[in-house]
């Protein structure tokens, strides 16, 4: 019984929030405040019961225990740091809050940078030069497309040339965006255009999926999941 | 004649459907492929065959080596509002590892997936009678993920004390080996957030780890470039990707298991020692709308891709005919104009 009631209140809060389709009102805002209020609750008691306990207070009393004094130390320094944080609620201490947010601001940067720099430019660049261990401008390619020509070719031979073409465009549209009659930049701002609306549709169009994926995913609940249990529950 | 500006022509009705008969539409085509159970057989892209190859050669790696095996490592990086696209993914790959009997290490980066990541963990798991603690291990929150991430390169066991259970992670017989990135031949991130590219840059760029990345559609425009750039070594987008790789998962299971998915979970825990699977992870027995469920599990990416297939067209005919309407409105407007009208 306690299956189909949650079941069939999860349907009515779906409902609810679907009827904003139409306009806004109280089942909409009833089930947004409860979700809001929800998820906040949700998220203390599994902080307090998920990080606190396990990762300060159990490791805590167990050095206090087996008399571990710099493991007990290093904790309880970590909380007073962490409790820092607490400060910025007064005006006349909130400057004590500077040093956890340096200490993380520090070491998430310190640790970001290179790999960053790594991961985001240089492999990037990389691999808009040479893939597989060929030059993405591989003249053999396209010579083969001639030679033999079909759709995998002619694929193998457009996919570097475009690519390149495409990186270098789209560059060099945005670091000339000004107002400039120098025949490269005029003459490649359409084509850099036309990258860029493609890129926005495929993004558009993957969005869209996304969006309805969350729709499909509610539907088979209620088809697939709740309508079963009444089903049952009635025959 | 003189032209009435108040009267309606044909394409002002076009640009003026009401979004309630729009809804409408959209509401129909989603819904009836689902009553009429309408099955579409998805073609499987390379992205997706690259995460399934891998996978599979980790098992071939296995097969040759049983006393240095290669696990997955596994990011729960998604929350509640992505689930749909998601859980297929999640289930799809942890099925194909569970099947492959590769062992499965997973974390979960925020508070809020936790619950959500050992609920659907736990689950597949007992479709495949993996034991905890050596077939496979929650290991819980591992929030920030950055230093989790880094201390990986060396041994990850003192950054948690704990697993999600409160176990002590020096006495899971899984940890004594699959601690560290060299024991693991694949991370696989599901992702419903930007944390693939945290990854990318402490596993792959400072631990040369193979990362597989199975992401919201949402966020697919963003990771086709490191795709591309062959950074991440597969990728599995949106729901598309998830019912790819569900087909293959199936094929496999139906050639591995070799026997009727509901007869082969009905005698899964007969005769087996109980003992080995405590309730505390999973109760090892099924019921019969448990079996249900598990059965339908198996394509749920698939049966939404029909009613994908049924929305995506229909968004296409709501655009040819919003833009077809919005040309000849703007041609008649520019024949105003010009005084051309008529001519």
């Amino acid at each position: 019984m306690g299956t189909i009631l949650w079941s069939t209140f999860a349907v009515f809060l779906t409902l609810s929030i679907f009827s904003f389709l139409i306009k806004d009102n109280p089942f909409y805002k009833f089930a947004e405040h409860l979700f809001a209020g929800i998820s906040v609750g949700y998220l203390v008691v599994i902080t307090f019961t998920q990080i606190f306990i396990p990762r300060v207070w159990k490791p805590l009393m167990n050095s206090i225990d087996t008399g571990n004094i710099l493991r007990s130390a290093f904790l309880i320094i970590g909380v007073f740091i962490g409790l820092l944080y607490l400060s910025r609620a007064s005006n006349k201490y909130s400057w004590l809050s500077r040093y956890p947010i340096s200490i993380v601001v520090g070491f998430g940067s310190g640790f970001a940078i290179a790999p960053s720099l790594n991961a985001r430019v240089l492999k990037q660049l990389h691999s808009t030069v040479v893939e597989d261990g060929q030059s993405l401008l591989n003249i053999q390619k396209i010579i083969a497309f001639f030679r033999d020509p079909s759709f995998s070719s002619l694929y193998n031979a457009t996919y570097g040339p475009l690519l390149v073409i495409g990186v270098l465009v789209v560059l060099i549209y945005f670091f000339f965006s000004f107002k400039n009659d120098n025949p490269v930049i005029k003459y490649t701002r359409t084509p850099a255009l036309l990258y860029m609306m493609v890129g926005f549709g495929a993004a558009f169009g993957y969005t869209f999926m996304a969006r309805i994926s969350l729709f499909v995913d509610r539907m088979n609940f209620i088809l697939n999941r709740w309508w079963p249990l009444i089903q049952n529950k009635l025959m | 004649m003189a032209e009435d500006k108040n009267e309606k022509k044909w394409y002002d009705y076009l640009l003026t459907i009401k979004k309630p008969l729009v809804y409408l539409g959209m509401f129909l085509v989603v819904i009836i492929p689902f009553l009429s159970r309408c099955k579409l057989k998805t073609y499987e892209t390379d992205l997706v065959k690259k995460v399934f190859t891998r996978v599979e050669k980790i098992h071939e790696y296995n097969k040759e080596h049983p006393d240095s095996k290669r696990g997955i490592l596994l990011g729960f990086d998604y929350g509640p509002s992505t689930t749909p696209e998601n859980d297929p993914m999640l289930y799809a790959v942890l099925r194909h590892a569970f099947l492959r009997d590769i062992p499965v290490v997973a974390w979960a980066p925020y508070v809020a997936y936790l619950q959500l990541a050992e609920g659907r963990i736990k689950r597949i798991a007992k479709e495949y009678k993996a034991e905890y603690g050596k077939d496979y291990v929650f290991m819980g929150l591992a929030y920030p993920p950055t230093p989790y991430m880094i201390s990986t390169g060396t041994d990850m066991r003192p950054m948690f004390n704990t697993d999600y259970y409160g176990n002590d992670v020096y006495k899971l017989p899984i940890l004594d080996r699959f601690n560290n990135y060299d024991a693991f031949g694949l991370v696989v991130t599901i992702s419903g957030t930007a944390m693939p590219e945290v990854w990318l840059r402490y596993a792959n760029s400072l631990y040369n780890q193979d990362v597989a990345v199975a992401t919201t559609a949402v966020n697919a425009a963003k990771f086709y470039a490191y795709a591309a750039s062959g950074q991440f070594t597969g990728m599995i987008a949106g729901l598309k990707g998830a019912a790819e790789y569900e087909q293959m998962v199936t094929r496999l299971e139906n050639k591995v298991i070799d026997e009727d998915i509901k007869e082969y979970l009905t005698g899964l825990y007969k005769n087996v020692d109980k003992d080995k699977y405590p309730e505390k992870y999973y109760e090892p027995e099924y019921t019969k709308s448990e079996i249900n469920t598990a059965i339908l599990r198996r394509r749920q990416a698939g049966r939404g891709m029909s009613s994908q297939f049924g929305a995506h067209v229909y968004v296409i005919i709501l655009i040819i005919i919003g833009n077809v309407g919005y040309y000849f409105k703007r041609r008649d407007e520019k024949r105003r104009k010009t005084g051309k009208w008529g001519a």
